[in-house]
């Protein structure tokens, strides 16, 4: 598998690989997982009483794909507002990394972990209940 | 020699000689699959016309493929909920996992790096009997399952296809183990 520059730049150095507490109101937890490799991946955000995304934290057990897709997402929700968080797209970040129709799944994985991030700190706050990603 | 007839369209378990149905006898299915490579062994074609030999090919092929499908439980599972008309190769049909449930993976996944990195034997051990023991009692269930399935039970499905599911990451550790494993004994050989 023939990796684009920015895979592999975000795998060699991933940006924001770490964990948050779980039971901070603050933070939204989303774990994700693709059945199709049977890998995983967990979201974090640290959100503002405004909504704002303060950061973000992410472990993935997956591929070179899966790693560079949530090091990249938590690049780009830094300061975004959770409702512009959730229109994220996977195909943004294929695009962004160039990714092969075989590892579209790998980024359908970030998106669908920044979604689950984001509705469980709506559950948290008490808000109205986004669907829940799985 | 037997006459040979362009590819088979037929299910895995036929091109064996088995009954359609997830219980299985492994010495039974080994058994089969011998004679059944035997009997399409390219050697025994090695005079036939070149047309002839390509079909025989594509035969030996089907044949691996069938084997490698059906001694697998997971595979087979996933085979035989297919001719079911179900498919779970297709996302859409991904059921809502429990959270708590992917929680666990990712913990175990994490706890198999760090053992990995502190070359932790111990650990690495106990954290393999643990997925071998969850992949043994998803097999179980299946197996009662696959059972109920064939007793018409309208629920089996459903069940069936999230197990599979479910089967798929422990399946991912336990492919994990096998290569590292792999990886391991081939440094060691190169020392
Ligand atoms: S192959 Fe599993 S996440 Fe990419």
């Amino acid at each position: 598998m023939a990796y684009s520059n920015k895979v592999i730049d975000h795998y060699e150095n991933p940006r924001n690989v770490g964990s948050f507490d779980k039971n901070d109101p603050d933070v939204g937890t989303g774990l994700v997982g693709a059945p199709a490799c049977g890998d995983v991946m967990k979201l974090q955000l640290k959100i503002d009483d405004g909504g704002v995304i303060q950061d973000a934290r992410f472990k993935t057990f997956g591929c070179g794909s899966a790693i560079a897709s949530s090091s990249l997402v938590t690049e780009w929700v830094k300061g975004m507002s959770i409702d512009d968080a959730e229109k994220i797209q996977n195909s943004s970040i294929a695009d962004e990394l160039n990714l092969p129709p075989v590892k579209i799944h790998c980024s359908v994985l970030a998106e669908d972990a920044i979604k689950a991030a984001i509705a469980d700190y709506r559950r948290k706050k008490g808000g109205p209940q986004a669907e829940k990603a799985s | 020699m037997a006459a040979v007839r362009a590819s088979s369209s037929k299910s895995y378990f036929a091109l064996l000689d088995l009954p359609e149905r997830f219980a299985i006898d492994p010495a039974e299915l080994e058994r089969r699959y011998r004679e059944k490579s035997r009997h399409w062994h390219p050697d025994r074609f090695s005079r036939a016309p070149v047309s002839e030999r390509a079909q025989v090919l594509q035969r030996a092929t089907e044949l691996n493929e069938a084997y490698r499908t059906l001694r697998s439980d997971g595979k087979r599972a996933e085979y035989v909920l297919r001719l079911h008309g179900v498919d779970v190769r297709d996302e859409s049909n991904k059921p809502a996992l429990d959270p708590a449930f992917l929680g666990e993976i990712l913990e175990l996944r994490e706890e198999l790096a760090d053992a990995r990195v502190e070359e932790d034997v111990a650990r690495l051990q106990a954290i393999k009997s643990r997925i071998d023991a969850e992949r043994q009692q998803i097999g179980t269930q299946l197996a009662a399952g696959f059972a109920r399935l064939e007793q018409q039970d309208p629920t089996a499905l459903a069940e069936l296809t999230k197990l599979c599911f479910v089967q798929r990451y422990y399946q991912r550790f336990a492919d994990d183990i096998a290569e590292h494993e792999e990886a391991q004994a081939g440094a060691t050989a190169v020392l």
